[in-house]
């Protein structure tokens, strides 16, 4: 099946858009597309009018241009027909709002559903969900605009079973400065499933960082999607509930005993260098990381601060991450403080972590992270940058940026996140480099990229 | 692929949802693991005919349809180290519940390993190691891992465990010989996978691995009730 139209639709169609009753789901989807968004829109109720002056049809027949969407939100007893209207108007996907299925216990009416569209090979999401969100082309979640926190258009593809949950997270994003290509709220996922979706956005050339949140997978379907993420070149990230310990049976094994849920989950993961997050904010920091930094590292840092105190934390976080901070050879301590200058010169230590005391200036933290980039024992660069040091800028973060563009090699800054220093927290963004909230989120933005791909 | 072989063994677990411990060796053998040599047999005067052939000590486990955890009944008596303390444990293995012989079996030193497999529901077929043989739910040391596995995934699932220096030689120990244990995970991987719609688990528990072999010293598998 393609899922192409299901992403990047020209043309959507609305049903089920109330006459009378404008806070009806259908018609939030249908206000915010028309008023906002790129792609045509039509609304369907089959008593026909109008709505914002617009003709209202009363079939997906009736529409004048072909529809490569349609959003579904009538009745749960009544989509079953109105899929079979989209499929015979060559409807090229759809996106079931509606709720009253299997969730509610009306799996029948699910199975159904599933039935005609597979036989008719026309794919569609949900039933019991939001659906695509993809500005400036479309916006199928039924939350007002101004309801919603908005995050920048970016590479991040995020993909959840629960609407709310994904709602969240692009307020976490659009924090953190993290950019999406698309969120999609799966639903029921009758249907497409959270492999199908893998498999596309694989290869979908404006997506490089792939997440999952999960809530359960179906007989078989952890494996299809894990084969799927196997064989998928960019990073996948999956945040999954329900991993406590379900109800055993009887146990006749220790096998059977000890392989309960969480761990298989955890340990199958690993196996195949899919990026497990164990909350909503390893989720979102994960996703950052990932996007600017895609390939595996073995996990040696170099530490680069202004505060031996934050160096110390950073230290046992990684240690305690799994991480290594080797420490640094004479000759290269040497050839750095040669660099460094006078006023501190004397007074900084330039082991591992490198502190470059409250007397540094821009000019050391570029000294240190231009020769860090230059050692091969880390292939990952820590730096703090803690705004309180007088001789740091708000530039530092932009000149940083061009060490990374000049050396290559991947630099995670940890930066208060306060309004006073966004400049500096920018600088690095637009730079296409992560910047974590914390010394312990900084930590684990390289735990994840020692994850990707690779246990 | 199952031969007709290993579908007849299968098909002897057909009433108690499981394969006791004999048959389930001979299933290994033929996928290719490395089982010791024994004999199964309620007879006395076997059993010492076999046990001199391979040489004392022996291990004495029961064979019943009705005893799934030998150790706990009584049915395991290892480091048997003549005919009299062979006839002995024979003795009071015939008083064992579903009695249906006993095996006997040479005796292998080295690290115990319990090495298993489940059908999950959400996975499929997965294979668990863990470190600490019939001891393992107490350490709870396991790495697990999708079925099938190659040898590298095999090694890195190895790695994973806390234990793992263990079956590098540690403080001066024969180091266990990782290319047989990888071979063995891998096999039993495959044949995990073609156990599929059989199977619920199986444990091989202990497999004893020395600076030579792998071997699966103990054996069951749990017949899934559902299965044809």
């Amino acid at each position: 099946m393609d899922l192409k139209r299901l992403f990047k639709p020209e043309s959507l169609a609305v049903i089920g858009v109330s006459l009378t009753n404008d806070g009806h789901p259908a018609n939030v989807v249908y206000n915010k597309n028309y008023l906002r968004h790129q792609l045509h829109v039509y609304a369907v109720n089959n008593h026909g009018g109008s709505i914002r002056g617009e003709r209202v049809y009363r079939k997906i027949a009736d529409i004048p241009q072909m529809i490569d969407l349609a959003l579904i939100a009538v009745k749960a007893e009544l989509v079953p027909s109105v899929m079979v209207e989209c499929i015979e108007a060559k409807v090229r996907g759809a996106v079931v709002v509606s709720g009253g299925f299997a969730e509610t216990g009306a799996g029948k009416l699910q199975d159904e559903l599933v039935s005609i569209a597979r036989e008719a090979q026309f794919p569609f999401i949900g039933p019991n969900c939001l659906g695509v969100f993809a500005p400036p082309r479309i916006d199928t979640f039924f939350i007002p605009s101004e309801r919603m926190v908005r995050p920048d258009t970016g590479r991040v593809a995020m993909v959840s079973q629960s609407g709310g949950v994904l709602a969240d997270q692009m307020v976490k994003c659009a924090a953190e400065g993290v950019g999406l290509s698309v969120a999609v709220s799966i639903g029921n996922k009758a249907l497409i499933k959270e492999a199908d979706i893998l498999r596309y956005f694989a290869e979908d050339p404006d997506t490089d960082v792939i997440t999952f949140y999960v809530e359960g997978f179906g007989r078989n379907e952890g494996r299809d999607f894990v084969l799927a993420a196997g064989e998928c070149s960019k990073p996948v990230i999956v945040l999954k509930t329900g991993k406590t310990p379900g109800g055993l049976k009887a146990v006749t094994s220790h096998t059977a005993s000890m392989a309960g849920d969480y761990q298989v989950f955890s340990d199958i993961m690993a196996q195949k260098g899919i990026v497990e997050a164990t909350d909503e904010f390893e989720l979102v920091s994960f996703a950052e990381a990932l996007s600017c930094y895609p390939k595996n590292i073995e996990g040696r840092v170099g530490i680069i601060t202004g505060s031996g105190g934050h160096g110390a934390l950073c230290v046992d976080a990684c240690f305690s991450h799994g991480l290594t901070v080797p420490v640094f050879k004479e000759s290269a301590q040497k050839e750095l403080r040669e660099m460094l200058s006078p006023a501190i010169r004397n007074i900084a230590s330039c082991g591992n972590p490198i502190d470059l005391t409250g007397s540094s200036i821009d000019d050391d933290f570029l000294a240190a992270a231009t020769r860090l980039s230059r050692n091969p024992d880390v292939d990952c660069i820590i730096i703090l940058l803690l705004p309180y040091v007088p001789g740091v800028t708000m530039d530092l973060g932009a000149r940083l940026g061009l060490v990374y563009q000049q050396e290559g090699k991947p630099l995670i800054a940890y930066v208060p996140h306060v309004e006073k220093y966004r400049m500096l927290v920018e600088g690095f963004n637009f730079n296409n480099m992560p910047v974590a909230h914390s010394v312990e989120d900084a930590v684990h933005m390289a735990e994840a990229m020692k994850r990707n791909r690779l246990c | 692929m199952l031969t007709k072989e290993m579908l007849a063994i299968l098909s002897t677990g057909k009433d108690t949802d499981w394969i006791v411990e004999p048959e389930a060796k001979r299933l290994f053998a033929l996928a290719g693991l490395d089982v010791p040599r024994f004999v199964w047999t309620s007879r006395t005067d076997e059993a010492i005919e076999f046990a001199r052939e391979i040489g004392y000590p022996v291990v004495v486990k029961v064979v019943s349809p009705q005893v799934v955890h030998k150790s706990e009944s009584g049915g395991v008596v290892t480091g048997v180290s003549g005919d009299e303390a062979l006839i002995a444990s024979l003795d009071r293995m015939r008083r064992i519940i579903g009695f249906a012989g006993v095996i006997v079996e040479e005796t292998f030193a080295g690290i115990e390993l319990i090495v298993g497999a489940k059908v999950d529901e959400q996975f499929g077929p997965i294979v668990l190691i863990g470190i600490g043989g019939t001891a393992t739910e107490i350490y709870h040391d396991i790495a697990l891992g999708m079925a099938p596995l190659g040898e590298s995934e095999t090694e890195r699932m190895l790695k994973r465990l806390k234990g793992f220096p263990l079956l590098n030689g540690f403080r001066g120990t024969e180091p266990v010989n990782m290319k047989t244990l990888t071979t063995l995970v891998a096999r039993f991987s495959d044949l995990v996978m073609d156990l599929e719609d059989v199977m619920e688990s199986i444990d091989m528990n202990p497999v004893i691995c020395s600076g030579d072999r792998c071997v699966v010293a103990d054996a069951r598998i749990m017949i899934n009730p559902h299965s044809q």
